[in-house]
C-alpha cells in the first residue's frame, strides 16, 4: 500500500473536479489532531483539496454523509463505503447519477493497532464501482492486493456452541453497552427520521437502558439490518463502551446469503431480500418444518 | 293384590276369590303372577255366597262356581252361578274388596251435572254448567293416581280457557307413535328384554324389601342398546325448555311462501354418477371405493381422521389404483358423455395419497384420455408423473376380484388387445356426473327444455339461458363442468338476471322490503372525551358462566383505570341485552366498549352496529374470545380458565382504550365499464352492461369486432356461426348505451375502482375517458406451426384456416380424397406447456364438416390424447361411428410428413408409429390440417399488465385473482378478465365469461359510491423515508411513494389508496421506520396488548 | 421438532427442578384472523382440551406481525411466543405469509444467535379447517417451553 502516492493522487483528481465544477464539493477525509484520526471533511475548492488525506486511519464510512449532500458531490469510497452506497441506492436515499465514486483501494485500515472492525472480513481490495480510480500504488489501476479474512464465521461459532455460551457472549456485550446510540448514528442503514426508540407514538421501551429495553434495542435493529448490513464495522469503531454487537449482524448476513443466496451492497437494482419472497422459500422456521441449524 | 300379598308377608294364608277369570281381571297381569309365585292362591269363577261364624268367632266363606254368560252394558261377560256347585273356604279373617260410588252429596247443593250412571258429565273437563268443571274418578269412575292427576291438568288447562277465552287444546302433547315397519332396524339383533333380578323368594314372603333389585350396568347398557332410536327427536321439549332465549318452538311447521321474482337462476346441481358396472366390484368389496369415499378416506374430517387406509382391514395401502369413466363415455349405461372433472380430480386425489403417506409405493391411474384441458392442468399432470411418480396406464379396466390374501386383482386390456391383470390394496372408481331426477321433474314443471340425460338444455350461444325466457341456470345443472365454468356461469346467470330487474323497475316498497337501509345515526366526536371505557362480559349461558367465575372476573377488571362500568350479562347478542347496553353507553357517557364474550368472527359486526345505533364509531369497539378460545378448552380446570379469562380482558381493555375513531370514506363511482377487446368475450361483456343499464365503451385495436370468432365456420351440429356473430356485432353497433372505438388502444390508464381515466388513441387522435372498470379481454391467437412442412407445402394448413375455407365453401376443398389431421401441434410441449383446450372439438367440427361435402372423404386423425371433454364426447362418438380413423402418438414417436408424387399428381404421405397396430402406419393424404396451438399476445399483454398492475402467468396469459373461485377477477379491485386473454376456450365458453365478467363489474358500478374498509393502512409522511418497501410488498398496488406537495417544493413520501387497500398489514410489519401502521391493529395498539398482559 | 443436531442444547431440564408439572408457561400467540383464530375458534366449538398457557392476539394477516412484537414480548418476560398463519398459498392477502415466513426465518435465526433457545419461539401454519392440530401445536409448543422453565429474563419489574 503506498498512502503517500494515494494521498496525493487523491488531492489532484480533487482539486482537478472541483476546478472544472464538475462536482460542488469532495467528500473524504482530512487529519483532524483533536480527534487524533481523520474525521470526514468537505472540500468545496481547490485549495480545501490539499486538506484531504487517506492513510491506514481512515477507516470511517462515508456513505451515510453523502445522503445529506444536496449538489452534485464526488466521494472517496473503499470497498465498504460502496458497498454501504449501493444498499442506499437500492432503498431510494441516493440517486446515482449526482455523484461522483472516486474509488480508492484498501487493504484494510487500522485502529488502536490492530486491524480495524470489519477489516479481517473483507472480501477484497477493490471497490465493486466507481467513475474514477485510485490503485494501491496511487495508479489508476487495481493492485488485486491479497486480503487477510481472518473474519470470524459467526455460523461455525454458533454451531459449536452451546446456547447457554451464547447467551452469557450476547449478555457480557448488553450489559457494557450504555444505550448511547453512537452505533445507531454512524450505521449506513440506520437513517430512520425517528428511531422506534424515542417514537413517542409507539413507548417500545421505556428510558432508563435497563436490560429488557437494550436487548430490545439491539435484536430489533439486527432485525431491521438482515439483508442490509453490508459489515463496514462503523458501529464498533464508534462504540465507546467497546461493545462488539456486529457478530450478531455478520451472523444474519452469512444466514442472508446461505438461504436466499443474497449479499448485501453488490447490486443497486437487486430488490432487498425481505421485499420479496419465492413460493418455495425453506421452512425453516416452522415446528416440523425442515431444521437448518439454530433454528 | 296389594291387600292380598301383605296379607302373605304378615304370615296368613290368603285367598282370594273373585267372580269373573283371569282374564278379565282389571288388575295389571305381572301383579297377579307375582302374587300367585307368593303364594296367594286364587279362585276364579267363584261368587260368595254366605260369611259362616260360629259362636261370634267367623270359621269361613260359602261360594258357589260360575260361568262366563252374555256382556253386560260395560261389554264385560257377567258370571252366572253354576247350580249347586257351592263350597267351603275357611278363613279367619275376611277383607271386602268392594268398588267405589260417586258421592252425590253436591247435586243437593244445585250441581245438575250427573248423567245417567251416576257419573259427573264432562267434556274435556267442562260439564254443562257454565263455569263448573270436574275430573277424576267422580266423571270416569275409578281409575289410577295418573289419570287423576292427567285430570287435574285438563281440567286447569280448560279453566285457563275458560277465563281467557282461548280454545287451546287441553289434551297433553302425546308423543307421535313411530311405525315400527318405517324403522330402518338392520343392523339389530331381535332379543327379548332383560329378566329383573329379584330377592329370593324367602325374603319376599316375609319381609315388606323391595321385590326388585334393577339391572346391573352390564345389562342395562345391553337393553339400552336395544333401542332402535326409532324417531331421532323423541320429542321430550328438553331443548324448548333449556333455550331461555324462547327461540326453540316446537310447534314450526312448513310454510308455502310466494315471491314475486323478475328472474330466476336454477343452480341445484347434479348426482354423483350410480350406474357402476357390476363387474368392478363395487358392491361386493369393502375396497373398491367410488372417488367421493376416497375423498372422505384422505379428508382429516373423514371417517379415519385422514389417516389413508382399507376400509376392510385397516391396513395402509402400498398399490392403488384409479378407474376412469366409470359410469360416464359408456353407452351401455346410456351415459356417453364425459363428466369433464374426474381425470383431474383423481389426480389429486393421487397427489393428496402421496402427501398423506409416504409409505404408499404405488399409484396408477387406468384411463382412455387424460382430459386435463384447463389452465394449468397439464403442468398438474405432469408434475403428478414427475414429482409425485404417479403412473398413467392407457387401458380400459375390465373387471376387480378380491383373493384370498385380501388384495383386488384387476383385469384390463390395453390398446394393443394385450391384456394385464395387477394386484392393488385400494381400487378407487372415478364416478362422473348424472342429472337428479328431483330436478328434472321440477325443471319439467317450470317448462325448461332438458336434454336426454335430463340437463338442462343451453343454446349454444346463448348460455345462461334456458328455453324459458328468465330463468337461467348455471353450474352442473346444463350439464358437466369444472369449478371455474360453474362460477363464471354463476355470474354471467346474475348479470342476466340484473338486466331482466333493470327493465322492471323496484318498486319502492320492494325496494325497502329487500334493502332496508337503517337510518344514519351521527357520530359523535370523542377526541376530546376523557376515555370512559364500559365492559360487557357475557356468560353466554353456561358455555362461559359454567368454566369461568364471572362475576370474579368482572370485580377485578373494575380495578382497571379507565373502566367505569363492568356489565355482566347473561346473553350480551340477545335483543333486550343489546338494548341494555345502548342505554348503559347513554347513561354513563362511554367512549369505548370492550365485550368479552365469544368470537368477533361472528359477532364483532353485531356489536359495532350497537355502537353505531347510539352514535358511536364502531372502531372504538373492542372483543376478547373467552369462550371459543378459554371456556370451552378448559373445561376440565375452572380456577386456570378464570386467570386466562381475567388476563385476556385485561389485554382487550389494553387494546381497546387506545381504539381511534375510524372512518370509512365513501369514493363516488363512475357507473361505466371500459372493455378491452372487441372479441366475443369482449361484445358479450359490452351487451350485458349496456342492458344492465350502464355505459360500455368498448375499445378494439383492429378495425372490425368479431375476433377470432370471425373465422369460424359452424357448429359440430352444423349451424354457421358467422349468421349470430353478425347478428352479435350489429347489435353492439346499435346499442346506444355502448361506444365503440375501433383502431383503438389505451394510451393513459390512471386511478383505481371506481374512478378510472383512461386516453384513447386513435390513430394519434386522444379521446380522454372516465369508467369505473374495466374488463380486459383482449384475446390470443392462433401460433404459426413450423413443423409438419407448414408454410413450405400449400397443402398443409392449421385447423382456422380449414374453418376459413369452409367458410368461403373454397374449391380447394371440394374434391379432397384423403385428409389426415394431427392434433397437439406445438401445445403441451416446450415452452407452450398447456393444452390449447378447443382444437379436439374443432377437428370434430371440420371433420364432420368435410364430411358434409363429401361423404366418402376418408379422414384420419393422428392425436395424443382426445380431449372432447363433456357434451363434446358425442361429436367424438359420431366421428368415430362414421368411419374417421384415429390413431395415436406420443410425445416421442411424432408423426412425419413427406411430399411425394403419386402418378403425376403431387400430394403428402403422413407416417406414425402406432401403438395399437404396433408398427409404423402410412396415410396418403391431399391435405393435412394441424391443429396449432393457441398463444398469448404475450408482449402486449405485458403492457396491459404494467398499465392496470395485474400479473401475468408464465404463458402470458393472464392470472385471475383465484382459478377456481374468483375466475373472473384480478387481486386488484374493479379489473376483471374474460376470454382467450385468461386461457384458451371454445365460443360457448368465452361469451359465458364476457357475461360473467359483467356480472362482476357491476358489482362495483351498481352503486353510487364504494365505502373503503376502516382498519386500512396508513403512512405518517413526517416518518416516511420513501425507501419503497411498502410499494414493492403490496400485492393490490394500494400504496405507491409520490411527490408529495410541502412549503417550497415536493418531497418523496408513500401514500396509501385508501380504496384498495385491505389492512393486511404486510407493509406496516417491513416498514422499519414506523411510518406504516394499520387504522384497528395500529402498533401501539399490539405493543400496549401485550404491556397490559406482562406488566400489570 | 427442532433438535438441533449440532447446536449443542442444554438436556432437557428434569421436571422435577425448576419447571414442575403444575407451572403453566405463559406464551403469546399471535394467530392470523382468517385461518389460525377461526382454526383456535373450531377447537373451542369442538370442545378440543389445550392447556391454558396462550394468550391471544389477532392480527388481521401473519404478515402483519412485526419481529418487534415478538422481541418486545421476550424482552418483558414472555415464556414463549407462538405466530401462527394460513398455509403458504391460502393466505386471504394473497402473500402475507409469505414475507412473514422470511422475517420469522431470520428472527429465529436472530435469537438463536444470541442465546435465546430456539423452542422459545415457534411458527407454525394452521388452516381454518385444523381444529385439531391448532390444540395439538399449543400442546406441543406449551411442552417445550414448559421444559425450559421460566423466561430467563424473568417479569420485568412492571412501572
Amino acid at each position: 500500500m503506498d498512502y503517500e502516492m494515494q494521498s496525493r493522487r487523491l488531492a489532484e483528481i480533487a482539486a482537478k473536479l472541483l476546478e472544472d465544477e464538475t462536482v460542488e464539493a469532495v467528500l473524504g477525509l482530512r487529519n483532524n489532531p483533536e480527534a487524533g484520526w481523520p474525521t470526514p471533511y468537505c472540500a468545496r475548492t481547490p485549495q480545501d483539496a490539499e486538506r484531504l488525506v487517506w492513510n491506514e486511519a481512515c477507516y470511517t464510512n462515508l456513505a451515510f454523509y453523502l445522503t445529506e449532500m444536496r449538489g452534485k458531490t464526488a466521494i472517496v469510497a473503499k470497498p465498504c463505503d460502496v458497498r454501504s452506497i449501493i444498499n442506499l441506492i437500492s432503498e431510494n436515499q441516493l440517486d446515482r447519477d449526482n455523484f461522483i465514486i472516486i474509488g480508492i483501494e484498501c487493504e484494510g485500515k487500522r485502529k488502536d493497532g490492530k486491524p480495524a472492525p470489519g477489516c479481517d472480513a473483507c472480501p477484497s481490495s477493490i471497490p465493486g464501482f466507481w467513475d474514477i480510480a485510485i490503485g494501491a500504488d496511487g495508479s489508476d489501476t487495481w493492485c488485486d492486493l491479497p486480503m487477510a479474512q481472518t473474519g470470524e464465521n459467526v455460523t461455525q461459532w454458533a454451531k459449536k456452541s452451546t446456547v447457554e455460551e451464547r447467551f452469557d457472549r450476547f449478555l457480557k456485550e448488553i450489559n457494557q453497552c450504555i444505550l448511547c446510540y453512537a452505533c445507531r448514528q454512524a450505521c449506513q442503514g440506520c437513517y430512520c427520521v425517528s428511531c422506534f426508540m424515542d417514537r413517542k407514538a409507539t413507548p417500545w421501551e421505556q428510558i432508563d437502558a435497563d436490560t429488557g429495553s437494550k436487548i430490545a434495542f439491539h435484536l430489533t435493529r439486527a432485525m431491521h439490518l438482515a439483508g442490509r448490513c453490508t459489515d463496514c464495522g462503523a458501529c464498533e469503531k464508534v462504540c465507546s463502551s467497546g461493545v462488539n454487537l456486529k457478530y450478531i449482524y455478520k451472523g444474519l448476513s452469512e444466514f442472508v446469503e446461505e438461504t436466499y443466496g443474497f449479499k448485501a451492497g453488490v447490486n443497486p437494482e437487486a430488490t432487498p431480500v425481505m421485499n420479496r419472497y419465492e413460493a418455495d422459500d425453506p421452512q425453516v422456521a416452522f415446528l416440523g418444518g425442515d431444521c437448518i441449524v439454530g433454528i | 293384590m296389594d291387600s292380598a300379598r301383605s296379607a302373605l308377608r304378615l304370615g296368613c294364608d290368603v285367598t282370594v276369590v273373585y267372580r269373573r277369570s283371569k282374564e278379565q281381571m282389571p288388575a295389571n297381569s305381572w301383579e297377579v303372577e307375582e302374587a300367585e309365585e307368593e303364594g296367594v292362591k286364587f279362585l276364579y269363577l267363584t261368587s260368595q255366597l254366605e260369611v259362616l261364624s260360629e259362636n261370634g268367632r267367623l270359621t269361613g266363606l260359602r261360594c258357589c262356581k260360575n260361568k262366563l254368560g252374555e256382556p253386560d252394558a260395560s261389554g264385560r261377560r257377567s258370571p252366572e252361578a253354576i247350580p249347586d256347585s257351592e263350597f267351603i273356604v275357611e278363613a279367619d279373617n275376611i277383607i271386602v274388596a268392594i268398588g267405589q260410588k260417586v258421592e252425590r252429596g253436591i247435586e243437593s247443593a244445585g250441581f245438575r251435572v250427573f248423567h245417567s250412571r251416576g257419573l259427573i258429565e264432562a267434556k274435556d273437563a267442562k260439564t254443562e254448567m257454565e263455569g263448573v268443571f270436574a275430573g277424576g274418578d267422580a266423571q270416569f269412575g275409578p281409575a289410577t293416581m295418573i289419570e287423576a292427576i292427567a285430570a287435574g291438568n285438563r281440567a286447569a288447562k280448560a279453566i285457563i280457557n275458560y277465563l281467557e277465552n282461548r280454545n287451546d287444546s287441553v289434551e297433553p302433547f302425546l308423543l307421535p307413535q313411530t311405525d315400527l315397519s318405517q324403522v330402518d332396524t338392520d343392523g339389530f339383533s331381535f332379543t327379548s328384554r332383560a329378566k329383573m333380578p329379584v330377592i329370593d323368594m324367602e325374603r319376599r314372603r316375609n319381609s315388606f324389601d323391595e321385590v326388585e333389585l334393577g339391572y346391573d350396568e352390564e345389562t342395562a347398557k345391553a337393553e339400552a342398546r336395544r333401542c332402535v332410536d326409532c324417531s331421532v327427536c323423541c320429542e321430550c321439549l328438553a331443548c324448548e325448555t333449556a333455550c331461555k332465549a324462547g327461540a326453540v318452538s316446537h310447534k314450526q311447521g312448513d310454510q308455502y311462501l310466494e315471491i314475486p321474482v323478475s328472474a330466476i337462476v336454477m343452480s341445484p346441481g347434479y348426482d354423483l354418477a350410480d350406474r357402476i358396472p357390476p363387474e368392478l366390484g363395487y358392491e361386493k368389496y369393502e375396497d373398491v371405493v367410488t372417488s367421493m369415499e376416497y375423498e372422505r378416506i384422505l379428508s382429516a374430517s373423514g371417517p379415519y381422521g385422514g389417516h389413508v387406509q382399507r376400509p376392510s382391514d385397516g391396513r395402509e395401502p402400498k398399490k392403488i389404483a384409479f378407474i376412469q369413466c366409470v359410469g360416464s363415455r359408456d353407452d351401455q349405461c346410456e351415459a356417453d358423455y364425459c363428466s369433464s372433472v374426474c381425470c383431474m380430480y383423481s389426480v389429486k386425489e393421487a397427489q393428496i395419497t402421496k402427501e398423506h403417506l409416504p409409505s404408499v409405493e404405488e399409484i396408477h391411474i387406468y384411463y382412455m384420455d387424460m382430459r386435463a384441458y384447463g389452465k394449468d392442468f397439464d403442468r398438474y399432470i405432469k408434475s403428478g408423473e414427475d414429482k409425485y411418480g404417479i403412473k398413467f396406464i392407457r387401458s380400459r379396466a375390465g373387471g376387480v376380484e378380491r383373493l384370498e390374501n385380501g388384495m383386488l386383482r384387476l383385469y384390463s386390456t390395453r390398446p394393443d388387445g394385450m391384456k394385464t391383470e395387477e394386484d392393488y390394496d385400494i381400487v378407487v372408481l372415478a364416478t362422473g356426473f348424472q342429472s337428479n331426477p328431483e330436478t328434472e321433474a321440477m325443471l319439467g314443471r317450470a317448462g325448461v327444455k332438458t336434454d336426454r340425460y335430463g340437463f338442462v338444455h343451453c343454446d349454444e350461444f346463448g348460455a345462461p339461458e334456458t328455453s324459458v325466457k328468465g330463468i337461467f341456470a348455471c353450474g352442473a345443472a346444463s350439464g358437466p363442468k369444472d369449478i371455474p365454468e360453474t362460477v363464471a356461469e354463476a355470474s354471467a346467470a346474475a348479470s342476466a338476471a340484473a338486466q331482466i330487474a333493470n327493465q322492471e323497475a323496484l318498486s319502492e316498497e320492494d325496494f325497502i322490503k329487500f334493502f332496508d337501509p337503517d337510518e344514519e345515526v351521527p357520530l359523535r366526536d370523542v377526541s376530546n372525551e376523557p376515555i370512559r371505557m364500559g365492559v360487557f362480559i357475557c356468560r353466554c349461558g353456561v358455555n362461559i358462566g359454567g368454566y369461568v367465575d364471572v362475576p370474579d372476573v368482572c370485580d377485578y377488571i373494575r380495578t382497571l383505570p379507565f373502566v367505569v362500568h363492568v356489565e355482566d350479562s347473561l346473553y350480551t347478542c340477545s335483543v333486550d341485552a343489546q338494548k341494555n347496553m345502548m342505554d348503559l353507553i347513554a347513561k354513563h357517557r362511554l367512549n369505548r366498549v370492550v365485550v368479552a364474550s365469544c368470537t368477533p368472527r361472528t359477532h364483532e359486526p353485531l356489536f359495532q352496529s350497537v355502537l353505531k345505533k347510539t352514535g358511536l364509531n364502531p372502531y372504538l369497539f373492542n372483543m376478547s374470545n373467552i369462550r371459543d378460545q378459554c371456556s370451552w378448552v378448559h373445561m376440565d380446570d375452572k380456577q386456570a380458565a378464570t386467570r386466562k379469562a381475567k388476563e385476556l380482558v385485561r389485554m382487550a381493555v389494553g387494546k381497546g382504550l387506545l381504539a381511534v375513531a375510524l372512518q370509512r370514506k365513501k369514493i363516488p363511482v363512475e357507473h361505466s365499464a371500459l372493455i378491452l377487446g372487441g372479441g366475443a368475450a369482449g361484445m358479450s361483456a359490452a351487451l350485458a352492461i349496456a342492458d344492465m343499464g350502464y355505459r360500455a365503451i368498448l375499445a378494439e385495436k383492429s378495425d372490425c369486432l368479431g375476433g377470432n370468432a370471425l373465422a369460424l365456420n359452424d357448429t359440430y351440429s352444423g349451424r354457421p356461426i358467422q349468421r349470430y356473430l353478425q347478428k352479435l356485432i350489429d347489435k353492439v353497433m346499435e346499442n346506444e348505451r355502448i361506444d365503440v372505438h375501433l383502431n383503438t388502444t389505451v394510451g393513459k390508464l390512471e386511478g383505481f375502482v371506481g374512478n378510472f381515466k383512461t386516453t384513447l388513441v386513435s390513430e394519434n387522435v386522444l379521446t380522454p375517458v372516465n369508467h369505473g372498470v374495466v374488463i380486459v379481454a383482449t384475446g390470443a391467437h392462433e401460433a404459426q406451426p413450423a413443423e409438419y412442412l407448414h408454410g413450405k407445402n400449400p397443402k398443409v394448413i392449421t385447423q382456422l384456416a380449414l374453418d376459413r375455407l369452409l367458410q368461403k365453401g373454397d374449391a380447394s376443398i371440394q374434391n379432397l380424397k384423403n385428409v389426415v389431421m394431427i392434433q397437439c401441434v406445438g401445445s403441451r410441449e416446450a415452452e407452450r406447456m398447456y393444452c390449447s383446450r378447443v382444437c379436439c372439438n374443432q377437428a370434430m367440427r371440420n371433420a364432420a364438416a368435410l364430411r358434409r361435402i363429401n361423404p366418402e372423404l376418408n379422414i384420419s386423425v393422428l392425436y395424443r390424447e382426445m380431449r372432447t371433454y363433456g357434451m363434446q364426447e358425442l361429436n367424438y362418438r359420431n366421428e368415430r361411428q362414421n368411419g374417421v380413423c384415429f390413431v395415436t402418438y406420443d410425445l416421442e414417436h411424432k408423426p412425419t410428413v413427406r411430399e411425394i408424387t403419386l402418378n403425376g399428381t403431387n400430394g403428402l404421405q403422413v407416417s406414425v408409429f402406432s401403438e395399437a397396430a404396433g408398427s409404423e402406419v402410412v396415410f396418403d393424404a391431399d391435405l393435412v390440417v394441424l391443429a396449432a396451438s393457441m398463444e398469448a399476445d404475450r408482449e402486449a399483454n405485458k403492457i396491459t399488465a404494467q398499465l392496470l398492475k395485474i400479473p401475468q402467468t408464465q404463458d402470458g396469459f393472464f392470472l385471475e385473482a383465484h382459478a377456481k373461485l374468483r375466475p373472473v377477477d384480478f387481486a386488484t379491485e374493479g379489473v376483471y378478465l374474460c376470454g382467450l386473454a385468461h386461457s384458451p376456450k371454445n365460443l360457448k365458453e368465452s361469451m359465458v365469461q364476457g357475461k360473467s365478467a359483467a356480472g362482476r363489474a357491476a358489482t362495483v358500478i351498481s352503486k353510487d359510491f364504494i365505502e373503503t374498509e376502516g382498519t386500512i393502512a396508513k403512512v405518517d409522511g413526517n416518518l416516511c423515508t420513501a425507501c419503497g418497501t411498502c410499494e414493492t410488498i403490496c400485492p393490490y398496488g394500494a400504496v405507491e411513494v409520490q411527490d408529495v406537495p410541502v412549503r417550497g417544493g415536493t418531497v418523496k413520501r408513500a401514500v396509501v389508496n385508501e380504496a384498495l387497500c385491505k389492512g393486511c398489514g404486510t407493509c406496516s410489519a417491513n416498514c422499519r421506520c414506523g411510518a406504516a401502521d394499520v387504522g384497528g391493529f395500529a402498533d401501539r395498539q399490539i405493543v400496549n396488548e401485550i404491556e397490559y398482559l406482562m406488566r400489570k | 421438532m427442532s433438535e438441533q443436531a449440532e447446536f449443542i442444547n442444554p438436556a432437557p431440564s428434569d421436571p422435577s427442578t425448576g419447571a414442575s408439572e403444575e407451572w403453566t408457561p405463559r406464551i403469546i400467540a399471535f394467530l392470523c384472523n382468517w385461518c389460525s383464530y377461526a382454526g383456535a375458534d373450531l377447537a373451542g366449538t369442538s370442545r378440543i382440551q389445550y392447556p391454558p398457557s396462550i394468550r391471544v392476539i389477532r392480527v388481521p394477516c401473519s404478515g402483519r406481525v412485526n419481529p418487534q412484537y415478538i422481541i418486545k414480548a421476550l424482552a418483558d418476560g414472555a415464556d414463549g411466543v407462538m405466530v401462527s398463519g394460513c398455509h403458504p398459498g391460502d393466505c386471504h392477502y394473497l402473500e402475507g405469509n409469505y414475507y412473514a415466513r422470511r422475517r420469522f426465518a431470520v428472527l429465529k435465526r436472530l435469537l438463536s444467535l444470541a442465546g435465546f433457545h430456539p423452542d422459545r419461539v415457534q411458527f407454525t401454519w394452521v388452516s381454518a379447517s385444523e381444529g385439531a392440530k391448532f390444540a395439538e401445536v399449543v400442546s406441543t409448543v406449551t411442552e417445550k417451553i414448559r421444559v425450559l422453565g421460566p423466561s430467563e429474563l424473568g417479569g420485568r419489574d412492571g412501572a
